[in-house]
């Protein structure tokens, strides 16, 4: 499991995004096309482009085709790895192979049917590693991504929250009205007031994409993965220099970059920093050193050619080194470490952020509020007249209030007493009550019309609410002081009230002495 | 001498409109409230006219606060302003409204002043009880209770369910309010759409369609 998702499912669902990182290959292939002309290979430019841009053309059909043919379901049930992997080397296999027999056949290199096996094999096994690879990388990267703007966005919602209690939000709007009040004498000055107030709102905050910090913290939780990048690497270099320097040469010289590699890497990981900046440096000077040895100093011992044919090949490794590295990293660290990495992403959120973004996006709010609210008055008030003297005494304080929400079903109950206050004298005895917010809604609206019955066609004073938990109910009572029920009692709508939650579960009775009582169930089932 | 002047809405930009177009003159606006409970909480014996909107959201109405309040103060003026051309449309179980009150219509008001004449008259004929004048919808409460409950969708028989009337009757109510409202028998449009059309256009807004069934 990878943060949530099986390797399996990262693989297989998303092994078509994986094209674009093959993509990525692009300068580098471009470098070694330099080389090979550099290497006074016969042919021209021209021709190598083409060849080029066919294999490439190649791979991309065929990842295209299987799209939409044998893998199209993929996005529903994720596709087994091993058939990412054969896909993979199918395509990666036949753009080698291609790439082999045509620059055969265009006669720009030096090849034949052996050079053509080379780059089938070497294509093949490099396409079956790096679009699994490729997949996972990118899945993961992306869930890091979401997961630190998700964080972002609810540490945002928290700070809003804390504006708010704070008053920030309101002395917000205070400014902001008092601004716009202040040009107001008409009802089309309100109107342009309104406008202007709307066009100068400014664009909602999104969150900024670190990408720079996500790939960073990605590749340095593990940057120095030796055995894999020398692997990686001698096999994507065995297809360019074997045909370049000859079979043994071209043997010796990627067995000596790899065990290279391996050691400056396995150096380099014995060493940690604790400051990013100088973990940065350091790994950019292992990378040239790399470079070095594998380029220059590989060339020098093994490489026959003029010393200007190596040229490209160092261009090729100074990018194809540390990319290979970075992308391992990010591999490794997605399969090994994602939940830490995670965790220093979201370590690394800073406060200005947070707040910036908070205080954003509450400005973008309150502004539109207050034009709504001017608009709103600039059409809603006919007179000039009414409207000068509106403008002059608005209360602004009570203009712009954030309804309350009731969450818990105790406050919801509750919430239908409290407009009453006041009016009618209310005795109310709730037993703690859990359940779903829907029943509490339900009691509720059975306690409101019995309050409004008490109150309105008894007369009453006073009234005792009680709510009872049963398991599978909740008893509601309402007993008031009125003038109890009529002689010639017509079912209004308050009973439809009743009967639309309570079924045939409600009575109401009137009292021997005074008033009525009002008992209804409601079923915590229906 | 001033009238003191309370306002009661629920809609915070009304109120403070309307407390911000009455005030001057003879009239003091002396509190802005939104509910009918801080209403009740203040001195409301130093309180000359109240000025009130029907729906005042959940619980109680702008008529529930008036009785409330002539409790409180036997000779409060009660201002009714409201969208409702007849607050039987609002809610079938609204009282009569407390005696010598006014009730003003939003959409009749061309003028302010014609609100300003009302509270200043509200205040004055509180001393000798007369009967409150209240506009009616040539409607009968079975016919508006009707109405209402095809307005907010319900099928004939389920509106007899809930009245609990025969479906026969329902029918009739239907029919005798589209005659009332002068709603033709056309057979290019939906004579239950064109109903519905004409108790929204009389409630005088769909802000809050509260669905009182």
């Amino acid at each position: 499991m990878v943060l949530g998702k099986t390797v399996g499912e990262r693989i297989g669902g998303r092994w078509a995004i994986s094209l674009i990182f093959y993509v990525l290959n692009l300068p580098i292939n471009f470098v070694t096309i330099g080389s090979n002309m550099s290497g006074g290979m016969e042919g021209n430019i021209g021709s190598w482009f083409f060849i080029w841009a066919a294999g490439y053309s190649l791979f991309g059909v065929i990842l295209l085709l299987a799209n939409f043919t044998l893998f199209r379901n993929r996005r529903v049930h994720a596709v087994p790895i091993a058939w990412v992997v054969a896909l993979g080397a199918i395509a990666g296999g036949s753009r080698g192979a291609l790439v082999g027999f045509m620059s055969d056949a265009l006669s720009v290199s030096g090849g034949g049917p052996e050079l053509i096996a080379v780059r089938l094999v070497t294509g093949a096994i490099l396409g079956a590693i790096f679009i699994p690879i490729g997949a996972l990388i990118i899945s993961v990267v992306a869930t890091y991504f979401t997961d630190r703007s998700k964080l972002v966005n609810q540490l945002t919602q928290v700070r809003v929250e804390r504006m708010r209690i704070d008053g920030e939000t309101q002395v917000l709007r205070e400014t902001l009205l008092t601004e716009a009040s202040e040009q107001i004498t008409s009802a089309a000055s309100a109107r342009t007031v309104s406008h202007q107030v709307w066009a100068n709102t400014p664009q909602s905050t999104k969150a900024r994409v670190p990408w720079f910090t996500v790939i960073r913290t990605a590749v340095f939780h593990n940057p120095y993965p030796g055995v894999i990048v020398a692997v990686l690497w001698s096999l994507s270099a065995l297809g360019s220099l074997i045909p370049a320097i000859g079979f043994t040469r071209g043997i010796a010289q990627v067995v000596f970059s790899a065990i290279a590699i391996w050691g400056i890497y396995s150096l380099a990981s014995r060493v940690s920093f604790s400051s990013s900046f100088v973990s940065l440096i350091f790994f950019v000077s292992t990378m040239a050193i790399t470079v070095i040895v594998t380029g220059p100093v590989a060339s020098i011992i093994f490489d026959n050619r003029p010393a200007n044919a190596a040229f490209g090949l160092i261009v090729a490794n100074s990018i194809w080194i540390p990319t290979l590295t970075i992308f391992v990293s990010i591999f490794r660290g997605a399969l090994a470490s994602a939940e830490e990495i995670v965790l220093d992403l979201n370590d690394q959120i800073k406060d200005e952020e947070i707040n910036t973004r908070a205080a954003g996006n509450e400005l973008v709010k309150t502004q539109q509020e207050v034009a709504e609210a001017i608009h709103g008055m600039a059409s809603r008030i006919h007179t000039s007249q009414a409207l000068t003297s509106a403008a002059q005494h608005l209360n602004f304080d009570n203009l712009l209030t954030t309804p309350d929400t009731h969450q818990f079903p105790q406050e919801i109950i509750e919430s239908a007493l409290t407009p009453w206050t006041g009016l009618i004298e209310i005795d109310s005895f709730i037993s703690t009550v859990s359940c779903d917010a829907k029943y509490a809604r339900d009691v509720k609206r059975v306690i409101a019309e019995g309050i409004a019955n008490a109150y309105r066609h008894g007369g009453a004073t006073s009234c005792i609410v009680s709510v009872t938990q049963t398991h599978t109910s909740l008893l509601v009572q309402v007993v008031d002081n009125g003038t109890g029920l009529p002689e010639k009692y017509s079912p209004g709508l308050g009973s439809a009230v009743f009967e639309s939650v309570c079924g045939s579960e409600w009575r109401l009775e009137g009292n021997a002495g005074k008033g009525c009582t009002l008992r209804a169930t409601v079923s915590l089932e229906h | 001498m001033t009238l003191r002047c309370l306002v009661v809405d629920d809609d915070d930009f009304s109120r403070t409109t309307v407390a911000a177009a009455i005030a001057g003159g003879q009239i003091e606006v002396v509190a802005v409230v939104g509910t009918a409970s801080e209403a009740i909480g203040l001195d409301v014996a130093n309180i000359d006219v109240a000025v009130l909107d029907l729906d005042l959201g959940e619980g109680p109405n702008g008529i529930d606060l008036a009785h409330g309040l002539r409790k409180l103060n036997p000779t409060i003026g009660i201002v009714l302003l409201t969208s409702f051309s007849d607050p039987r449309l609002f809610a079938a179980s609204v009282k009569e409204l407390p005696t010598s009150s006014a009730y003003v219509v939003k959409q009749s008001l061309k003028d302010i002043r014609i609100l300003t004449t009302a509270i200043v008259a509200s205040s004055e004929i509180s001393q000798e009880q007369s009967e409150s004048e209240v506009p009616r919808v040539p409607l009968s409460d079975s016919q508006v209770e009707t109405l209402r409950l095809l307005a907010y969708g319900l099928s004939n028989s389920e509106i007899a369910r809930v009245r609990v009337v025969t479906e026969k009757s329902v029918e009739q109510a239907v029919k005798r309010a589209a005659t009332a409202l002068d709603i033709e028998i056309d057979p290019t449009a939906n004579q239950r759409v064109a109903l519905a059309r004409a108790f929204f256009s009389l409630t005088g807004a769909t802000r809050h369609p509260h669905l009182h069934r």
